[in-house]
């Protein structure tokens, strides 16, 4: 542990949180919403305290170990949240901690609200919700595609393993050069996301909010029925395709960039994303039209589609009121938040490549049944993955399923009714924000007490970091020299 | 000719046997004192103590006056070594034999530039090929392609049911344009006249067009079911690559190895077959994945004794047909009498190739086999004995028979009344004691 390196990196992210508070303060400003002085204080405050901290604690060549990485990535995502709430709480808006459950489900790209209704609110705040998912987006990203993988944590490390060298398609031979391509194709898909949007027939200021929570797939929204409200076939691809773009593993956009795309399309995580999408939306299609009498296969695919990967890729934009849907469609759509997205990518659940794993690992677990002596390698696509990690990804599942058990009997506690304990938690574990029942509503957060939406945000901390990088904080051999 | 031969294994040993009976020069370097007093006492050579890629070694050798360098040691550095240094002393040609294949890709004109290597025996690859397809022609226990692929030959062990068993061999009926060129009968080989009668377990060599070969072999073997399902046992370099090779052609594979690691390795690299890991092959491993389900056993782990006692096992628990990967010589006899359908030797092997090598010109492709006998493809020179009169004028030796003439892009098979002509090319069978009379009688 080097607590002056913690402090350091923690003290540039506040920095960094204070500068990003200037674009909502100049938006503020530009509109004349009243919102200007509640940006601009903690801004320069937090802006100021933060670099001035940051210069104090500078050390030339300093060591970081694993343990630092840990600290640094689950107190900074605690203490950009509480900084990213005083817009919310400064202002009156909100309670200081609805303001903190708000600024968290933004920086973990859960997207669960105690805002109601949106359209009521002032445009600065919408902006400001929308710019900490992707905020959040592109910490995850950076976090996951660059740095996990060499320092050896998260579902990214399987992709690691996927390839030859050890630091694989990093590309770059330095993480800052990583960290700046993964930016640009971040940008990249943001502002393709904007014009498109726009496009469709959407404001651009409802475009510019959509895009940012898309591309994060996050799912903050500028109306209460979500994308419901814009009603329109043009704006629903738009988003499906921006939301599949964004449960992509961002380092396979690497390898489009150069020029293999026939390699990053064979990524086996990535085809079995596809395809769970596609036969997702398919058995969907069908339930829709053979239990919920829609009138016609178009209107049914329409609605499943955009469910199917909003859920599969935990951003949670809505279009239709899935609870009154059949049970098989609820099932599935439940499922899928649980799945998640690719690894390396913004997007929640378990990953696509750990679900492929469990199915693989118990398919051989059978086969040893029949032939025990036969020798089983995990594959994934012509790679071989380390026996280690095999262990790993089963306790990885086995830590998943305890914190899913605990997190819900701990809200129950809170006198919160079972199933919506259970919805809460895995809607908060899983970053979608959002689970069969009330859970979607903002109504229902609004409504925790103080103690249930801090455990909330907890779980949501929790997934967005993938459980052990912190849960392994709250062990005492962490603390251990 | 003057040869030099690096290393004094079974490879090394039998090429340089092959050559020094041919009447070559030959010197073999072998550092082994063991392998060192065998060579001296079976062979007429001068064998060198020493290191073969050692450059005053080879000095010692007259590397420097000598037509061909022949590195056969274990070892692919030293091998490639051998032929660098030998190559820059001026031999004219260089052979290596290769293991690795990173070293070696037949695409790559690597070896050849970069090396100095002119030609590149690779042991695994022809084990594996031979393997292959005897195993893609059922009921044929080996099939050689000769005259440009258009003609092969098809060892068949007759069965006790076979219908050719017990007649003599004009009565045979056989598809057109084939015959019996020769059969090995308890390890012996001999040229069938029309009057010989077949016997059980005689080896019968037919000689058919490629396109037709399945129908040659299915009028004198019994089961010509084709085959499914295969068992390796060893995952090593020949039993890997037969496996990937099988999987290629849509045969599905059972591997058994007993390294893990190894094991491991070939389960990574198998798209669908099984791999097992167990130390030693037993009766209830074998019964428990049906090894008497599986259309072919095929044993090639490095040890030929474990080779020859899977084999044995599988044959007695119903596995229809057995191979065994046989490296040493002293063995092959065995293989026969304990009921091995098919053994496959790479010392054999890489022999033909050097052989092939060494003829080049006249001599087009050659087939040893373990009796001794070859089965030899040659162009008729200008001015050839064999040219002068009809076969049967020319008093083409008994030992020996012609099975197929190329003329051109025509296919032929000959009577005693056909005459060669320069150009031709001829697929000859013989026994080992009409090589040099066959040699003779097509030297220009």
């Amino acid at each position: 542990m080097h607590p002056k390196v913690v402090a350091n990196a923690l003290c540039a992210l506040l920095a960094a949180t204070g500068l990003a508070m200037l674009v909502p303060a100049a938006y503020s400003a530009a509109v004349r919403d009243g919102y200007l002085f509640y940006f601009l204080l903690p801004a320069l405050a937090g802006g100021a305290a933060g670099m001035l901290g940051f210069f104090a604690t500078r050390q030339t060549r300093p060591y970081v170990s694993i343990r630092d990485v840990f600290l640094i990535v689950s107190l900074g995502w605690i203490g950009v949240g509480a900084a990213g709430s005083l817009p919310y709480a400064l202002s009156g808006f909100m309670h200081p901690v609805d303001a903190f459950f708000e600024a968290m489900a933004g920086f973990t790209t859960t997207g669960a609200s105690t805002v109601a209704v949106p359209e009521e609110t002032a445009p600065s705040i919408l902006f400001w919700r929308s710019l900490t998912q992707w905020f959040g987006g592109i910490g995850i990203v950076v976090l996951f595609v660059a740095v996990a993988p060499l320092v050896g944590f998260g579902a990214t490390q399987l992709y690691t393993a996927e390839h030859t060298s050890p630091v694989p398609e990093r590309l770059t031979p330095r993480i800052r050069d990583t960290a700046k391509v993964l930016a640009y194709i971040y940008l990249g898909l943001t502002a393709g996301g904007v014009v498109a949007l726009s496009l469709a027939g959407m404001s651009l200021f409802d475009a510019v909010n959509h895009a940012l929570t898309t591309v994060a797939t996050g799912g903050f929204s500028t109306r209460s029925d979500s994308i419901a409200a814009f009603d329109s076939w043009a704006v629903e691809l738009a988003i499906v395709a921006g939301m599949v773009l964004s449960g992509t593993n961002f380092a396979l956009y690497f390898q489009v960039a150069q020029g293999r795309f026939g390699r990053a399309i064979l990524n086996h995580e990535y085809r079995a994303y596809l395809g769970i999408m596609l036969a997702g939306t398919l058995i969907v299609t069908a339930a829709l039209f053979a239990f919920d009498y829609r009138d016609s296969i178009s209107q049914s695919f329409r609605e499943a589609l955009f469910q199917s990967a909003s859920l599969l890729t935990g951003t949670a934009f809505t279009t239709a009121d899935w609870n009154a849907w059949d049970p098989l469609s609820q099932g599935l759509l439940m499922l899928f938040m649980g799945i998640g997205g690719c690894a390396g990518s913004t997007s929640g659940g378990i990953k696509v490549v750990r679900a492929v794993f469990l199915v693989r690992n118990a398919a051989q677990d059978m086969l040893r049944m029949v032939h025990p002596q036969a020798v089983t390698p995990m594959k994934l696509g012509d790679r071989t993955v380390p026996e280690r990690f095999r262990v790993a990804f089963l306790g990885f599942f086995f830590v998943y399923i305890a914190t899913l058990v605990t997190g819900t009997l701990l809200m129950t506690l809170e006198g919160i009714e079972l199933s919506a304990a259970f919805g809460s938690v895995y809607g908060s574990l899983n970053i979608t924000g959002t689970a069969l029942g009330p859970v979607g509503d903002a109504e229902f957060y609004a409504a925790l007490s103080a103690p249930a939406k801090l455990l909330l945000t907890f779980f949501m901390l929790l997934g967005r970091l993938e459980l052990f990088t912190v849960l392994v904080i709250l062990t005492p051999v962490f603390w251990r020299n | 000719m003057r040869v030099v031969i690096v290393g004094a294994g079974e490879v090394g040993f039998s090429t340089a046997r092959m050559l020094s009976e041919e009447g070559h020069d030959v010197v073999v370097i072998e550092q082994k004192e063991a392998l060192v007093e065998r060579v001296s006492g079976q062979l007429d050579a001068l064998v060198i103590p020493g290191n073969g890629a050692s450059p005053r070694v080879l000095e010692e050798a007259g590397v420097g006056k000598s037509d061909l360098l022949i590195a056969a040691t274990d070892s692919d550095e030293a091998n490639i070594i051998a032929c660098m240094a030998a190559r820059s002393r001026g031999v004219p040609r260089t052979v290596a034999r290769i293991h690795n294949p990173d070293y070696y890709d037949p695409e790559e004109p690597f070896a050849r530039d970069v090396l100095g290597i002119d030609f590149v025996i690779h042991t695994e690859q022809m084990a594996t090929e031979e393997i292959r397809e005897a195993l893609l022609v059922p009921g044929a226990v080996n099939v050689e392609t000769f005259a440009g692929e258009s003609v092969e030959v098809a060892e068949v062990i007759l069965a006790a049911s076979s219908p050719a068993v017990g007649k003599a061999v004009r009565e045979v009926r056989l598809p057109e344009r084939s015959l019996i060129v020769g059969v090995v009968r308890k390890g012996e080989a001999l040229v069938p006249r029309g009057d010989t009668v077949l016997e059980e377990r005689d080896h019968v060599f037919l000689l058919g067009e490629r396109r037709r070969v399945h129908e040659v072999v299915e009028a004198v073997a019994t089961d010509t079911k084709p085959v499914r399902e295969v068992m390796i046992y060893g995952g090593g370099r020949i039993g890997l690559r037969l496996a990937l090779a099988l999987e290629e052609v849509g045969i599905s594979v059972k591997v058994i190895e007993k390294d893990p690691e190894r094991a491991r390795y070939v389960a990574s690299r198998l798209r669908k077959g099984l791999v097992f890991h167990e130390e030693d092959i037993s009766r209830d491993f074998l019964l428990q994945e049906r090894v008497d389900h599986v259309d072919a056993f095929v044993a090639v782990t490095a040890d030929d004794r474990a080779n020859l006692l899977a084999a044995m096992y599988a044959r007695q628990l119903g596995s229809r047909l057995t191979v065994a990967g046989i490296s040493r010589g002293e063995f092959a006899p065995l293989a026969e009498a304990l009921g091995v359908d098919i053994t496959v030797s790479p010392r054999l092997l890489a022999a033909g190739a050097i052989l092939r090598f060494v003829r080049e010109g006249e001599v087009v492709a050659v087939t040893l086999l373990e009796s001794g006998a070859q089965m030899i493809e040659l162009r008729v020179p200008e001015g050839a004995k064999v040219s002068r009169g009809s076969l049967a004028e020319v008093k083409f030796p008994k030992g020996a028979i012609v099975g197929a003439i190329r003329r051109g892009e025509e296919i032929l098979i000959p009577t005693g009344s056909d005459r060669l002509r320069p150009g031709d090319g001829v697929v000859v069978f013989t026994v080992e004691s009409a090589v040099d009379e066959v040699e003779r009688l097509f030297a220009p």
